[in-house]
């Protein structure tokens, strides 16, 4: 009886955040730093009327990826993010504990920073996006299979984590000593990759995104129950006949596709990952995966794509970076939500 | 209060000149077009002061004495920044003092240079390549043991921001001889030019220098005079996008004027601003698709690779009709432009180019010195 109730206020919780994902994403269409009138989006959108192009331009080849990979990076980031905490069961875990950040980081800055010299100062040239994404997915990938590789031969879940923010350490330091041997204009270019961008990404660049989102998000399903027992720990996992090397595997994988990918499209990311899925199990009081994938889906397109439109700014002449506004738009959410629950759920 | 001061101030330099020591009066050496420097001539002496030399720098005022090696330095000026004249040996932190050097004639005397790479002129670049030229490093970067060791006669430094006052001061204490030089804030192409008179007086070289730059501004004004009888001004778009945002030169800026200048009307000529800012892709795109020209689009060399970029510029009417041009013709192989060496020296080949885009019925004979047409 009690189930019941229970079961419908998730549906419930459900439908409201389906709603408000959807919402939020015609908002984000609908508002960016130009003003464009609601009936020119709709007739855009319905392709009824007579719009000057560069405005149906705005709307389709701009604000629609934007707003599509917003969807994609929220839900890409708080899946890891959420994987993580389970498999290290730590609250504080985040998509980027394997290093993964770092690694598409120092790829990135080995090609701004190392090589811009030999590329004529070519920031513009060959950050031309697609050298931009191929690097920073190296990078991570690079880390993802020293991850892997480790996992294979050590049993020990904390070593792991431990080995990973090496890595990321690292990366880190080799990443600052090529900030310390560049010049500003390049220096500048990193930086800004740092605070991550939505709105760089295309339409050809999202026929790469998505397809890699999706996978990695399949994956993650598949992972569902192995997750549920990996909570109560590895031993207990063993007993209950899971072969946890393997459930690690495949949940690394599945991370490092996720945060990869966002990271090499969109920059490092931060927040989302690891706030997503706390909202998720405060709002549903469960540690189940079963309703947690889906509902840190829902909340972190949501988170995503509030943070997108704030960073428009609406009105103004330029946009803020995504990265300051994930960071700024979440927290007090955060701090809102242990407050009013007084106790922050443990994993 | 302060016209007061003004008043009095004037009264005292009015009784000064009227004085019979002729040699020793203060002769103002008025600048045409630059903000950021005067010269003082004090008989054999000469004091440079450099004014507010990095951006929003508000009040800040560098001074130098420039003494010929011939004469004792007077026990007056014993703490001041002095610089022996003529220098023979230079060290210059920015390729833009190559250019003015070059202009003069005299990059022989360029002992170092920082970033080897970006310099293009054949006998700096002879130097280097023989040993002979030094590459000093930049910023926090900078080799102090190897300035050291060249013990140049002058370096010349530049700032972007307040942070060079502590590599001055860290040069200064060193005892190494450093100016610095802000050309690079000049608001305006002849503005910035005239900055050769400044790089000149450290060799005594005024006189030349004054010749060859009246010759720039009577070329440059010529130009101004041809195009401003057209009465059509193409709009013009500046830059390339990174990212969420575009930088943009401001609507007072340098690139501002000169396109001004070249008959052009800038896209964000009504901005206020002199550095340049910034605006969201979504209302430099709007603008964009209204230019009848786009310029200065970063080190591409291709249509191609400004789609490669970003391929939502196609629907960009300037890049449809492939009217893109890039002041990047003269690149080095190792990366260094043409154009940021000695374009700031030569704003007449810079003005040249312009119209020749801008305006191709007026200037139909001429060939592209630092710009290119993108295909």
């Amino acid at each position: 009886m009690q189930n019941d109730r229970l079961i419908s206020r998730d549906f419930l919780l459900f439908g409201l955040l389906g709603l408000l994902a959807i919402l939020l994403f015609v908002l984000d269409i609908f508002f960016g730093s130009l003003l464009i009138p609601f009936k020119t989006i709709l007739q855009v959108l319905t392709g009824t009327g007579n719009v000057n192009p560069e405005i149906r331009s705005i709307v389709i080849d701009f604000r629609l990826p934007k707003a599509i990979t917003a969807v994609m990076a929220g839900m890409a980031l708080s899946i890891s993010g959420l994987q993580m905490q389970t498999i290290f069961r730590n609250p504080l875990a985040g998509p980027f504990v394997l290093g993964i950040s770092a690694g598409a980081s120092l790829g990135v800055a080995i090609l701004v920073l190392g090589f811009s010299s030999v590329f004529t100062l070519g920031l513009f040239t060959i950050s031309g996006s697609w050298a931009l994404v191929i690097v920073a997915w190296l990078g991570s990938a690079l880390v993802l299979f020293l991850i892997l590789a480790v996992s294979i031969r050590i049993k020990d879940i904390l070593t792991i984590l431990i080995l990973g923010m090496l890595f990321g350490s690292a990366s880190g330091a080799l990443v600052n000593i090529l900030q310390y041997f560049s010049n500003e204009s390049m220096l500048k270019s990193f930086v800004i990759w740092t605070m991550g961008s939505l709105g760089s990404v295309t339409k050809s660049q999202l026929n790469v995104l998505i397809p890699s989102v999706i996978f990695g998000l399949v994956l993650s399903f598949f992972s569902i129950k192995s997750l549920d027992v990996m909570l109560l720990g590895e031993q207990y996992a063993k007993s209950m006949g899971l072969r946890v090397r393997n459930a690690r595997f495949l949940v690394f994988t599945s991370t490092s596709i996720l945060a990869g990918s966002i990271t090499a499209f969109c920059g490092p990311i931060g927040f989302i990952g690891i706030a997503v899925p706390h909202i998720g199990r405060l709002l549903f009081k469960t540690a189940r995966h079963k309703i947690l994938i889906p509902s840190s889906l829902l909340i972190g397109s949501i988170v995503m794509l509030l943070s997108d439109i704030v960073s428009q700014m609406p009105g103004y002449e330029s946009t803020l970076p995504i990265n300051s506004v994930t960071a700024l738009v979440g927290i007090p959410v955060i701090i809102w939500i242990i407050l009013k629950n007084r106790k922050f759920s443990s994993v | 209060m302060k016209i007061n001061i003004l008043l009095l101030f004037s009264l005292i330099l009015g009784l000064l000149s009227c004085g019979n020591q002729p040699h020793k009066q203060t002769i103002a050496n008025s600048n045409q077009f630059a903000h950021g420097f005067h010269i003082a001539k004090m008989g054999e002496i000469t004091r440079l002061d450099v004014f507010n030399p990095w951006e929003n720098a508000r009040n800040f005022v560098y001074s130098y004495y420039l003494i010929p090696k011939s004469i004792a330095i007077p026990d007056s000026l014993a703490n001041r920044a002095i610089i022996r004249t003529p220098v023979e040996k230079v060290v210059v932190l920015s390729t833009t003092h190559i250019g003015f050097i070059q202009k003069l004639g005299i990059e022989s005397s360029i002992i170092g240079v920082s970033g080897k790479d970006f310099v293009s002129n054949p006998i700096v670049r002879k130097g280097i390549d023989e040993g002979l030229v030094h590459d000093v490093g930049y910023d926090q970067n900078l080799n102090y043991e190897l300035l050291l060791k060249l013990k140049p006669d002058l370096v010349m430094a530049y700032g972007i921001g307040s942070d060079v006052a502590a590599h001055l001061s860290k040069m200064k204490e060193l005892n190494i001889p450093v100016v610095i030089n802000a050309e690079y804030l000049e608001e305006t192409p002849l503005g910035r030019a005239e900055w050769l008179l400044f790089v000149a007086s450290f060799y005594n070289q005024d006189d030349h220098a004054q010749q060859i730059f009246n010759e720039i501004v009577m070329e440059y004004d010529s130009m101004k005079t041809l195009v401003s009888s057209s009465n059509r001004k193409p709009l013009i778009l500046s830059g390339l996008p990174y990212k969420d945002n575009w930088w943009v030169p401001g609507g007072k800026s340098y690139m501002a004027n000169m396109i001004a200048d070249a008959g052009g009307d800038y896209i964000w000529k009504e901005n206020p601003s002199r550095e340049s800012f910034v605006v969201s892709l979504e209302n430099a795109i709007v603008k964009a698709t209204q230019a009848d020209l786009w310029i200065n689009t970063g080190q591409t060399n291709s249509i191609q690779e400004i789609l490669e970029s970003d391929e939502r510029f196609k629907i960009i009417p300037a890049l449809q009709q492939k009217m893109v041009f890039n002041d990047n013709k003269q690149m080095n192989l190792t990366g260094g432009n043409e154009v940021w060496e000695t374009g700031a020296a030569n704003p007449q080949h810079l003005l040249r180019d312009l119209i020749h885009i801008f305006h191709p019925e007026i200037m139909t004979d001429s060939a592209f010195h630092y710009y290119q047409k993108l295909n």
